[in-house]
């Protein structure tokens, strides 16, 4: 996409033969735009796909909708009431090869918006991540919608190496094939078809060990293709990154793209809203784990209080915590201490975990400022014996969670309701539920991050007690509100976003660049991490750790 | 045990004599010098002094640092794209490279084995080792294709796996971590007792193979030897795993009739199978009971974050254990049943055979007046075996490389 400085964007007499250009619902997007654009239009529909993206965010947090038919009935829900109906109309667009002049224009459309906003995510990588993560979501939810020609002709404009499996290996094969395939996948062995690609190009189905892998060929039935596609549009949108860089260096001193461009950056950095200003104590956090902790901190605070100790990935999500709901970087130091020399001497602290807690505090390593980590994050973290964090709700056995919500004083009825939820795997619901009991309201954001949930519950105990002041009464839930505790100069949250519901990132936004602690393809290309001169040697070991929590906070999800 | 104390002492003559240098190098060089140049190691020095992201352009260069810094621990990372002691604070400083790699530590079993915990470790519990490093590296082989495993003792308690084929050194972040996630079944913290759970009515290939590895030594090694139903304590722990509270109960009842954990494995695996098959109303939840509660006590337990990161550092073969003085030795699969911790030579008994040899030499050639005939030190000692293994993974990692030479040659020349 090239762009001249006049008016009207033009490169190229546009071609009359949209047929020719769009003849698929769904697009790879491998070739940019071309033609003229007003300005105006380059605008709304730069704005209108980033709204699409944060629905479809939105919706991938939902861990209820557990179909792609329930999925994408929500998402058009949503897409529809925000007057965004080309975009429900292409979630479920079969590829009809006779498209109508509103099918063609609703392509270009979806065409010329995700390369707008290419240019706009594809210099730093949180955005760029956060960007590939959510078209990746929408292309999975659009090609379950196709249809069987829909598939095939995707397959053959996109050489798409993969080979279908012969009679003969079916017969070889039949057992495993049978074994490991998803019964939802195979109904006939006979009647279905396999295609055999390379285990790297179906990652997804490798790594919940749902796909028959033999020398490191995967066997995927036609159902699972999807993976197999998503795995190609994914690469290609890393691929193209650098083509959208130069092109954007090729626009340099278009005043009114370049801001338009940053604008629609601006908007997503302040989404990931989770910062509280004030400073919060470190004697107060005992009591806010009961006030105002999500049930996953609240957990960890206990365990650690109780055990001294936390393993590494708790001390992780439990310290970036705190360091959001402002905690100290001097204070968390002291506080880790207090508890971790109940049981280890000093020295052993400091020279073992004092400088993990400066480096999520970016004062140590690559001074990369962490953010708290959001909900997808912790729900799916790994977590092995010994650990105590993760999603309570996802985390922990019934028996377990039912034991501790009743020791946490929850009745019978509610124990039920938070329990079942969980069960369904509906872990934003049970942390709504768990709000709400500890509460006695709903809170008025979806809880999709620790450390939103903090700031929501800060707000309406700061409410209720200026009302309590007002009506100058009795606390009534003295229970959940201590005077000290509801005053809002401890925890409140700044920047309450008005954004559409509570859009969340995969992947934390911290304020430097994190280049460097991505090891993913993209990392390989074009990252400029910013490192500061260490002086070696140093005596810590525990130097190691960079690596971990970069890990930590790199993965794709 | 002592050899701290020594360490210092005795690694002079270690790097100096033992430590396999040219076959370090050929290793870690994979036939280009640039593979190795850009490698990053990192040394841990006494009393902890620790360098980060060193790097030599030759086997000379590393040879000397090493015999120079006498590391107590040397530690291997990724190879990058320029060389890391001179890039390392560069703005482009980015891993392409790294072997898949795997640690198994047994303090990961400590809720499973009996007979020892934290860092001790006796042959009883080494079976949990060992069978790890069968189930992986037949996965390894089996279902990703992988040809090039080094499979080596930590030095105490654990092993490592070092898969070296070209295409597993090449995987990206997001690949390393769907094969550790594959290969990663149990699950779950402290508030997770029930910490394999395997989805849908089959058994997938892998884990069935797995399967049949641990039923065969299931009941003498886990029931009987580790004795897991063997106390009250032990007792309550395995049904902790059962989340039916009345099935729970009936179980508690049923153990408390035998005095065995034989017996009280044998009523249990009847009781859960009479449940599938007269039809109860909850047999779907213990469809693959047996089989999940198996897997909790004897699959591997991998630390996967080490899996996954491209520049994750692991400890190098042929360290020696600081605490222990035990040489980080390879082994293979193959004879990993006969492999114990016990036999691996120390430091000081690898120099007191030398130093042996040495004078035995001395006094034959004294007697016989033979010409010195040149024996290369590692020979005169039990570290020999080992470096015959290294050797033998090394020859098959070259020949692939002249093989695929051949064939790209073979390709040229049909233009
Ligand atoms: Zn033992």
């Amino acid at each position: 996409m090239e762009y001249t400085k006049k008016r009207r964007l033009t490169i190229k007499p546009k071609s009359n033969g949209l047929e020719d250009i769009y003849q698929h619902d769904l697009q790879m997007y491998d070739f940019p735009p071309r033609g003229e654009l007003l300005l105006t239009e380059f605008e709304q529909l730069a704005k209108e796909r980033l709204r699409l993206l944060q629905h479809v965010e939105n919706n991938a947090v939902r861990t209820d909708l557990k179909t792609p038919e329930e999925r994408k009935q929500n998402l058009s829900t949503a897409l529809t009431k925000d007057g965004l109906k080309y975009y429900a109309h292409l979630l479920y667009a079969k590829s009809c090869n006779s498209p109508t002049e509103t099918d063609l224009e609703y392509r270009r459309k979806d065409h010329i918006s995700h390369f707008i906003l290419r240019l706009s995510y594809c210099f730093e990588s949180d955005n760029l991540s956060w960007f590939i993560n959510q078209e990746v979501e929408f292309f999975k939810l659009r090609f379950s919608s196709l249809d069987k020609e829909g598939v095939e002709k995707l397959l053959n404009t996109h050489k798409i190496d993969c080979q279908q499996i012969t009679l003969e290996e079916k017969d070889k094969f039949r057992e495993e094939l049978h074994l490991s395939t998803s019964s939802a996948r195979i109904k006939n062995i006979d009647v279905t078809e396999f295609y055999k690609v390379p285990f790297h190009k179906v990652t997804d189905l490798v790594r919940s060990r749902r796909v028959y892998l033999n020398q490191g060929i995967a066997f995927i039935p036609q159902a699972d293709l999807v993976s197999l596609f998503a795995s190609y549009f994914k690469k290609n949108l890393y691929d193209g990154m650098p083509e959208a860089r130069m092109s954007i260096g090729r626009m340099y001193g278009d005043e009114r793209i370049t801001s338009c461009l940053k604008s629609l950056n601006n908007v997503v950095d302040k989404i990931s809203v989770v910062w509280t200003t004030d400073t919060t104590p470190v004697d107060k956090l005992d009591e806010l784990s009961k006030t105002s902790y999500p049930l996953c901190m609240r957990i960890l605070h206990e365990a650690l209080k109780t055990h001294h100790h936390l393993k590494n990935s708790g001390r992780m999500q439990y310290g970036l915590f705190i360091k959001g709901i402002g905690v100290t970087m001097t204070d968390a130091l002291s506080f880790w201490k207090t508890e971790f020399t109940k049981k280890i001497d000093l020295a052993k602290f400091d020279k073992e975990y004092a400088y993990s807690i400066r480096h999520t505090y970016g004062k140590e390593g690559k001074q990369t400022n962490y953010t708290p980590l959001g909900c997808p994050k912790i729900i799916s973290s790994s977590v092995s014996a010994g650990e105590y964090h993760g999603c309570a709700f996802k985390h922990m056995d019934q028996n377990s969670l039912r034991q501790k919500l009743f020791n946490y004083g929850v009745p019978a009825a509610t124990i039920n309701e938070i329990a079942d939820l969980a069960r369904e795997q509906n872990y934003l619901g049970a942390c709504t539920a768990y709000f709400k009991f500890i509460h006695k309201r709903m809170p008025d954001k979806l809880i999709s991050h620790p450390n939103v949930y903090f700031a929501e519950s800060r707000v309406i105990l700061a409410n209720n007690a200026t009302e309590l002041e007002n009506k100058d009464r009795l606390s009534q839930s003295g229970r959940f509100t201590s005077p000290g505790l509801a005053s809002p100069s401890i925890g409140t949250p700044r920047n309450i976003d008005k954004g559409i519901g509570t859009p969340l990132r995969n992947t934390m936004t911290p304020k430097r660049d994190r280049g460097s602690m991505s090891s993913t393809k993209m990392g390989r290309t074009n990252m400029t991490p910013v490192r500061t001169a260490r002086a070696t040697p140093k005596r810590i070991e525990t130097h190691l750790n960079d690596d971990d929590i970069a890990q930590l906070m790199s993965e794709d999800m | 045990m002592d050899h701290l104390e020594h360490l210092a002492d005795l690694l002079p003559t270690y790097y100096a004599r033992l430590f396999p240098f040219p076959d370090y190098y050929r290793w870690l060089s994979y036939g280009n010098v640039n593979t190795f140049s850009h490698r990053e190691f990192s040394f841990t020095l006494e009393d902890d002094i620790y360098l980060r992201f060193q790097s030599f352009k030759s086997l000379k260069e590393l040879e000397l640092e090493i015999k120079r810094l006498l590391p107590f621990k040397i530690d291997i990372g990724a190879v990058y794209n320029v060389n890391p002691k001179d890039y390392h604070k560069g703005a482009n400083f980015i891993p392409v490279e790294r072997e898949l790699v795997f640690d198994i530590d047994m303090t990961d079993y400590d809720d499973v084995r009996t007979c020892c915990s934290s860092t001790d470790i006796c042959s009883k519990c080494w079976k949990f080792m060992t069978l790890a490093c069968k189930i992986l590296d037949s996965a390894l082989r089996l279902d990703f294709g992988y040809k090039h495993i080094l499979w080596v003792f930590s030095g105490r308690r654990g092993i490592h796996c070092w898969v070296c084929d070209s295409n597993a050194r090449t995987l990206t972040t997001t690949e390393r971590g769907a094969v550790a996630e594959y290969l990663q079944i149990i699950e779950g913290g402290q508030y997770m007792k029930k910490k394999v759970n395997l989805p849908g009515d089959k058994i997938h290939h892998s884990i069935k193979r797995a399967l049949e590895m641990i039923e065969a030594v299931f009941v003498p090694f886990c029931v009987e030897e580790q004795d897991i139903l063997g106390t009250d304590e032990r007792m309550e722990n395995f049904l902790q795993i059962i989340s039916d509270d009345d099935a729970r109960q009936e179980l508690k009842t049923l153990f408390g009739q035998y005095n065995s954990s034989k017996d009280r494995w044998n009523i249990f695996v009847k009781y859960i199978q009479n449940k599938k098959t007269t039809g109860d109303k909850k047999w779907y939840q213990y469809r693959h009971l047996i089989e999940e509660i198996m897997l909790q006590y004897a699959y591997p337990r991998l630390d996967i974050a080490v899996s996954k990161g491209l520049n994750h550092l692991l400890k190098s073969p042929f360290c020696v254990h600081p605490k222990t003085g035990k040489v980080c030795i390879p082994f293979t699969a193959n004879t990993v049943d006969k492999f114990q911790p016990d036999n691996v030579p120390t430091i000081t008994t690898l120099i007191e055979e030398i130093n042996e040899f040495d004078l035995k030499d001395k006094t034959e050639q004294e007697t016989y007046d033979l010409n010195a005939k040149k024996i290369k030190d590692y020979k005169k000692t039990s570290i020999n075996k080992s470096l015959r293994i290294f050797q033998e993974f090394l020859w098959n990692l070259s020949n692939e490389r002249k093989d695929s030479r051949l064939k790209q040659n073979d390709e040229k020349m049909d233009f």
